[in-house]
């Protein structure tokens, strides 16, 4: 069998060798075992239930709670030339979803987000067509005391609780701590799943917090960094302004990078990740809207300016250097100040009890909303928000949820800080912080415990130039391969 | 600066009869009543969705630096005013070869089907299949398939003619370099990235909002010859159903054919579920563009011409004021007045 597992892995998906752990959790899987399966983000996760796709005689269910994350597993599976696939979402209109509905067994892979689970029509199709397997991706969202808490997912374990010979469950995560761990099992009802669990250390990536005494020295030390050693590499800054700027002044010094932020065209962001992907820029500077979808193994180093929102979000970002497995070097610039701004950040566009105030009293004049938006008493987010929680709770509860999610998010960020200023080690914390413990520490581990730059990464190559334009004659004889 | 001369036009044009708002709705393409009356009465048709994405806090700005630069006025009405150093900065403004009326936002999507279908060609020609395609959009992705396997892209010398139809085109005399520029750096194949907005602003030391009305204009121009050289095959196909054949927004088409079909303004009320002003908007629109459209059933006994020319005297489109000196009539029969009205200005200034 593991010969057959192999040749797929190889035609299917291009790669001669299988990742830690995922040759395990796919025979498990073969086996009709309930598996809960703990991998670091960005090492093949998706693989474990892509390949038993291909071998499994009907359709894989795979819920998942990001949407960008869905989209970007649709797309890799188109990009294989993989057609039975299909993401179910609340983008559909009713008459789309209603056509998919009908012919939903022809599909392959179908993604799902929870909230779709629990649709009376999307349940009883389910409940009709034979199924093979069901993925639950992120399953740490299903877990209260998970960091990142959705809700909705919990009716996916009450659809899974009525359906007594279901196919096996997959449940996939990056966090393993043991109060997460127990929620998965009883909110899935798993039957006694095998679990395989990965260390969720990085070895190959080597943490640095930096102080510096102001603003202007931030900069000035981040771009000496990027001037010094080499890319390819990204800078995660806060704000989209920050990201033009940064971007801006990089490039007068030589630097090739772009600026990417979701405020940009759909098209020139696809721009800036096939610049990146052609090597044709070293960097990119992004908010925390780069990087789902960002497939590229050979990233050197990521930069912070700030402090990011939570440990998760940190080691997610980070996660994107080194999937090739060599040294790669995660820097972090702050001053003493910065905290404060993180956590204005994190709130500033966060309801409060008199945006409740506002949303109630609009809703009982019959004001739609947007209306509140376009007259700029509430904001998009605090719309989004408060629509979800009114429609679930009452006035009171939702003032006391939206004060609870508040205190969480400054939380967050004084775990994120604590570790990077005050632990003794970085890389030990955020392991523990995942609920593992470390079996060794590289040399040059961290900046507790000590390094030496330039032995992780190599000193920045002399320049290529940076993008030139063609002709259009040129440029369109390219395109097309054409020589004339 | 095109478009600080564009809004500038725009103020020039509207006569101090319309609030700032006014170019505002009109450059983002608004299917409202007042719009639409606005393109035709005051010959806008240019800039009809010439940015439809465009944020009310962005106009705000650039409206305000043109007032900080002493290019216009806006009075405590909000009713903007040219200067005469905004006029001296309009003179300088050059002529587009804009059709926003005409192709209303649908270049758009022909841009958007040209790039997917020369994305998916140049890996075609590299045989390299696995690529993510650059529109996200599920109907681009049916469309550019449909074509694709109506043409039969796999045929030997397919692609040769594509790109040979593309030079063709592109060798129009009202492209200029920079046009071409513009348009083929915004296209991306196997190993041919694209080029972003930010970064041709930088290497051509041009402002992003310049570029883009110079795409819009290239993309127009591109589709007008497209239209007329008959010579072409393929890329007529990919034009289909960009340029609107109804004059009319689709909600006005839909209250068009139901009147039509004898129905009473109270019934298409009905039928539609929509307010009386909304239909009246409508009819207001029909009038506006529909040339064997009569507004006589809403004038029974009266003759149309002569108040028309009564109206043309108070040389004014102002509703208010003409409502004061004409207090017997509606404002909708005023708007339909004026709209037939409009229309035979038109016919006299081109
Ligand atoms: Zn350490």
């Amino acid at each position: 069998m593991t010969n057959n597992l192999h040749k797929i892995l190889f035609e299917k998906f291009g790669y001669s060798s299988f990742r830690p752990g995922q040759l395990e959790i796919i025979q498990s899987i073969l086996q009709q075992e309930d598996v809960v399966a703990i991998l670091p983000t960005g090492m093949g996760k998706s693989l474990c239930y892509q390949l038993p796709g291909y071998i499994l005689p009907h359709s894989v269910v795979i819920i998942s709670p990001l949407l960008a994350l869905m989209q970007d597993q649709v797309e890799q599976l188109k990009k294989m030339g993989e057609k039975r696939v299909i993401a179910f979402n609340s983008f559909l209109t009713q008459s789309e979803k209603q056509t998919l509905l009908n012919k939903l067994e022809q599909y392959k892979f179908i993604f799902l987000s929870p909230e779709m689970v629990t649709q009376e029509k999307v349940k009883e199709k389910l409940k009709s067509i034979p199924i093979s397997l069901i993925v639950a991706d992120e399953a740490h969202c299903i877990s209260q005391w998970g960091y990142d808490f959705r809700p909705d997912y919990l009716r996916l374990g009450e659809w899974l609780g009525d359906n007594m010979d279901r196919p096996p469950v997959l449940a996939l995560t990056a966090t393993a701590t043991k109060q997460v761990m127990d929620d998965i099992h009883t909110h899935l009802n798993m039957k006694k799943p095998t679990q395989h669990i990965q260390s969720l250390d990085r070895p190959n990536i080597r943490y640095a917090a930096i102080e510096v005494d102001s603003r202007e020295g931030k900069f000035d030390k981040i771009a000496k960094q990027i001037d010094d050693f080499t890319g390819p590499g990204i800078l995660y800054t806060q704000s989209r302004k920050k990201a033009d700027n940064y971007a801006q002044k990089l490039i007068t010094k030589g630097i090739r990078i772009a600026s990417y932020h979701a405020g940009m065209e759909q098209v020139d962001r696809m721009f800036v990740q096939q610049q990146f992907l052609n090597n044709e820029i070293d960097w990119v500077c992004a908010t925390n809207a780069f990087g789902m979808g960002v497939h590229k193994n050979d990233v050197r180093q990521v930069i912070h300016d700030h402090f990011p929102s939570s440990v998760a979000n940190y080691s997610q970002e980070i996660g994107r250097a080194g999937r090739d497995g060599a040294d790669s070097l995660a820097t972090l610039f702050y001053t003493k100040d910065d905290e404060d701004l993180s956590i204005f950040v994190a709130t500033n566009d966060f309801p409060d009890e008199a945006h409740v105030n506002v949303f109630m009293e609009a809703t009982r004049n019959g004001i739609q909303p947007t209306q509140l938006v376009s007259q700029s008493l509430l904001s998009e987010t605090h719309v989004r928000i408060l629509s979800y929680w009114l429609s679930r709770k009452t006035m009171e509860e939702t003032v006391k949820i939206l004060h609870q999610l508040r205190l969480q998010k400054i939380q967050q960020i004084h775990q994120i800080k604590d570790i990077l200023l005050n632990s003794t080690c970085i890389r030990e914390k955020i392991v523990q912080f995942f609920g593992q413990a470390i079996n060794s520490k590289p040399l040059n581990c961290c900046s507790k415990c000590g390094m030496e730059l330039d032995v992780i990464v190599e000193s920045s190559k002399a320049n290529s130039s940076y993008l030139t334009l063609q002709s259009w004659e040129n440029r369109l004889s390219s395109l097309f391969h054409m020589i004339d | 600066m095109l478009f600080q001369q564009i809004i500038l036009h725009m103020v020039n044009r509207l006569n101090e009869e319309r609030t700032i708002s006014a170019p505002y709705h009109l450059i983002r393409g608004k299917r409202s009543g007042q719009t639409i009356q606005d393109v035709k009465s005051y010959h806008l048709t240019k800039y009809f969705a010439l940015f439809p994405r465009l944020t009310k806090q962005s106009y705000d700005q650039i409206i305000h630096q043109m007032i900080e630069s002493g290019w216009l006025r806006v009075n405590e009405l909000s009713i903007p005013q040219i200067t005469e150093l905004g006029e001296k900065v309009l003179n300088q403004m050059p002529t587009f070869h804009l059709n926003g009326w005409l192709y209303r936002g649908n270049e758009r999507i022909f841009f958007q089907r040209l790039s997917l279908v020369t994305q998916t060609l140049s890996h075609v020609k590299a045989n390299d299949l696995a690529f993510i395609p650059i529109q996200k959009d599920e109907k681009i992705h049916n469309w550019v398939r449909h074509f694709l396997k109506m043409v039969s892209y796999k045929n030997e010398g397919f692609i040769e003619e594509f790109y040979q139809e593309l030079k063709t085109t592109f060798q129009s005399a009202a492209l200029t370099d920079l046009h071409l520029t513009i348009l083929s750096h915004r296209l991306s194949g196997y190993q041919v990235s694209g080029v972003t907005w930010q970064q041709l602003s930088h290497m051509l030391e041009t402002d992003q909002m310049d570029l883009e009305i110079l795409f819009q204009e290239c993309l127009h121009i591109v589709l007008d010859e497209i239209s007329l050289n008959t010579k072409l095959i393929l890329l007529p196909r990919m034009s289909e159903g960009i340029k609107t054949t109804t004059p009319l927004t689709e909600s006005a088409k839909r209250t068009a054919d139901l009147y039509n079909q004898g129905h009473s303004i109270e019934q298409i009320m009905s039928i539609r579920q929509l307010k009386k002003s909304t239909i009246e908007d409508h009819f207001v629109e029909m009038a506006m563009n529909e040339p064997l459209f009569s507004i006589h059933m809403f004038f029974p006994c009266e003759d149309i011409q002569h108040i028309i020319q009564q109206i043309k005297n108070q040389q004014t489109k102002k509703l208010r004021t003409l409502k004061e000196a004409f207090p017997a009539y509606s404002y909708f029969q005023l708007r339909l007045l004026l709209a037939i009205g409009g229309d035979s200005i038109d016919q006299q200034s081109t």
